[in-house]
């Protein structure tokens, strides 16, 4: 018995080595140890995993800050910003329309114009079309707009501050 | 390699010197006599350690900052050089680790240095991969991440209010998952002063690197008289077993707190596996206090914390059956106590659930809901399992291991061998029994989940074939522990 858990264990090892082998040849892995450190996935264009990262940093405040998601922005890798920026002190505010029953227990706000308009938050990062931010400019009377990026499909991520 | 990335592995260094340097303190404070096991199970010690006092600091309002928590170790060693119990020089290098150690791996065979070589060059490529790749998914961030985040801005084990205001919701984020795991990440951002995420990624590397050491150190003075090719061959398996060296390969998938939770696992058996042959002993305390942390890293090791505790107190009935008299009175007091002790944690984070509305989703209605009889789910389960299984070959070795180190036992059947084989097939079986009660579909849950819980009990059926090698831990380790 103890010749044959031994014969097993070598074996064991051998077929690490092949399986180890087998996945460096077949994922293409040696490069990757030459990338600096990173943290977050975040491409470029993923203008919302940024726009998550960037409230993460700075340390947001419920009681004073929002995060805004529109439409494309809504989703990162497939599932709601509210999934990704539950954990952090944050207020989500998605599009109404397209918004998540997850997303609406946590969403006080109705809309863009409601955070601006009604609430006393101090920062709002903007995610969405650059469009709508552009419409509600007579809005953003008394905030200062900090435009960080814009990717492929006209999204914008802007940090927004009451002067 | 880029200067960021160097000072990442430095900083990783840093903490994994502190926490071996805490648990070394530890097993001083406990009189432990210097063996490479425990100087090799300093670290995951140390950070255990670490990770609770920065638990009890958030309780009692104490703040989380480099002084307040790293002054009461140096009080300690003060202390202790000060009585002169130990020097800080012995301290930082062992005794064991300058002189035994090193002669013992010159007169190694050419399969047992490749072996080793190799599994220094997975560990240190482990350490790289988890310091450049990025958390790529929702899982890592929401679950574990951003709670280690939030803990070390608020400094307490805390959840946010709109978790806790949206219980139904909580559950389904996972707010009732334990805290240790991000707990250890807070402990890097305690010594450095502020969140690093990628520091929080390294540290499944110091855990490992831990367990792999102390892993070796066992099998070597447990098992072997000597090394033997069949140690570094099942220590490579622990390092880079597909299962686990997914770490390099899968970005998407690197570990979460799967990998803390099979080391901590492991390290604890051993420990009790060691504490057997003279039970109760500082070992069986050592082997409770890390299945306490395995309860507190994931909620899949709180039935590896009740089967240790269990089989502690069936050994105590084996022997008072055996002597026909209560023998070991003051023991049993003394470890009933030290169970009570590890069990605040538990008990608080399971009232910290009751009273936010946080319950399992694993109920028996779910059973009932499923219109489905005893057997029919059993059968489902069962075939799913073996469809997971007969497709992924990674895991045709691990079904074929676990056979294997079961027959082992059954021939063997020594006391250490049918303890580990106790606690492997209570964690399988509670497995099952999350499958039996699951609210999901079948399919999708035990497809989608296999793979990680599987990676949970890989190091207990190493740990029983490195048993099977020889047969019962020898009597020369008595003597080890006062």
């Amino acid at each position: 018995m103890k010749k044959f858990v031994y014969c097993f264990c070598l074996c064991l090892a051998f077929y690490c080595v092949a399986a180890a082998g087998y996945a460096i040849v077949q994922k293409e892995w040696l490069p990757t140890l030459t990338k600096a450190p990173s943290a977050v996935q975040a491409e470029t264009g993923d203008i919302a995993t940024l726009g998550a990262q960037e409230a993460a940093r700075r340390g947001f405040d419920s009681d004073k800050d929002a995060v805004v998601f529109f439409e494309n922005a809504e989703q990162i890798n497939g599932l709601s910003v509210g999934y990704w920026l539950y954990p952090m002190r944050i207020r989500i505010v998605t599009n109404p329309d397209k918004s998540s029953p997850d997303n609406s227990a946590l969403n006080p706000f109705k809309s863009f114009e409601d955070v601006v308009l009604k609430s006393k938050i101090d920062t709002i990062i903007y995610i969405g079309p650059s469009q709508k931010l552009n419409d509600s400019s007579s809005l953003l009377i008394g905030f200062s707009r900090e435009n960080i990026l814009t990717d492929s499909y006209n999204n914008t991520f802007t940090i927004l501050e009451r002067k | 390699m880029s200067f960021e990335l160097i000072t990442v592995l430095l900083e990783t260094i840093l903490v994994f010197f502190v926490c071996h340097i805490v648990g070394r303190l530890f097993f001083i404070l406990l009189r432990i006599k210097e063996k490479p096991i425990y100087v090799c199970a300093s670290a995951i010690t140390g950070m255990v350690l670490l990770s609770m006092q920065l638990w009890v600091f958030g309780l009692l309002g104490i703040p989380w900052n480099i002084l307040t928590l790293l002054l009461p170790w140096l009080g300690i060693a003060l202390l202790l050089h000060l009585r002169k119990v130990t020097t800080w020089r012995a301290l930082i290098i062992s005794q064991v680790s300058r002189t035994k150690l090193i002669k013992s791996f010159k007169s190694l065979d050419l399969f047992s240095k490749c072996m080793l070589v190799l599994t220094l060059v997975f560990i240190v490529s482990f350490l790289i991969m988890l310091a450049v790749q990025p958390f790529n998914t929702s899982d890592i961030l929401a679950f574990w991440g951003y709670k280690a985040q939030e803990f070390y801005v608020h400094e307490s084990v805390y959840i946010n209010e709109y978790l806790k205001s949206a219980a139904p919701i909580a559950q389904y984020y996972h707010i009732d998952y334990p805290p240790l795991w991000p707990l250890m990440a807070d402990v890097s951002y305690t010594i450095f002063g502020g969140v690093n995420e990628t520091l929080f990624k390294t540290t499944q590397a110091v855990l490992l690197i831990s367990g792999a050491a102390t892993f070796l150190a066992f099998l070597k003075e447990s098992v072997f008289k000597k090394f033997s090719p069949a140690i570094f061959a099942l220590v490579f398996a622990l390092v880079a077993a597909p299962q686990f060296s997914r770490m390099l390969f899968e970005i998407n998938y690197m570990g979460y707190a799967d990998y803390p939770l099979a080391i901590l696992i492991l390290v604890s058996t051993m420990f009790f596996v060691r504490s057997t042959r003279q039970f109760p002993n500082v070992d069986t305390w050592l082997a409770l206090l890390f299945a306490g942390a395995v309860a507190v890293t994931k909620n899949e090791g709180l039935p590896f914390f009740t089967a240790v505790v269990g089989l502690t107190f069936l050994l105590f009935a084996i022997d008072i059956i055996k002597s026909k008299k209560l023998s070991k009175t003051s023991q049993l007091l003394r470890t009933g106590t030290v169970i009570l002790i590890i069990s605040l944690p538990i008990v608080a984070w399971s009232y910290f659930k009751y009273t936010n509305n946080i319950h399992s989703e694993f109920k028996f209605s779910n059973f009932a809901a499923s219109n489905s009889s005893f057997q029919d789910r059993i059968h489902t389960i069962f075939r799913l399992i073996w469809l997971y299984i007969k497709t992924n070959p990674p895991y045709i070795w691990q079904a074929l291991a676990i056979v294997i180190s079961l027959i082992a036992t059954i021939w063997i059947r020594n006391k250490e061998m049918l303890l580990v084989a106790a606690l492997l097939i209570a964690q399988l079986s509670s497995y099952v029994l999350s499958y039996f009660l699951s609210p999901y579909d079948l399919k999708f849950h035990i497809l989608s989940s296999i793979d990680r819980l599987s990676s949970h009990v890989l190091p207990l059926i190493l740990l029983l074939l490195g048993l099977a090698l020889t047969g019962p831990v020898r009597k020369r380790l008595t003597k080890d522990t006062e």
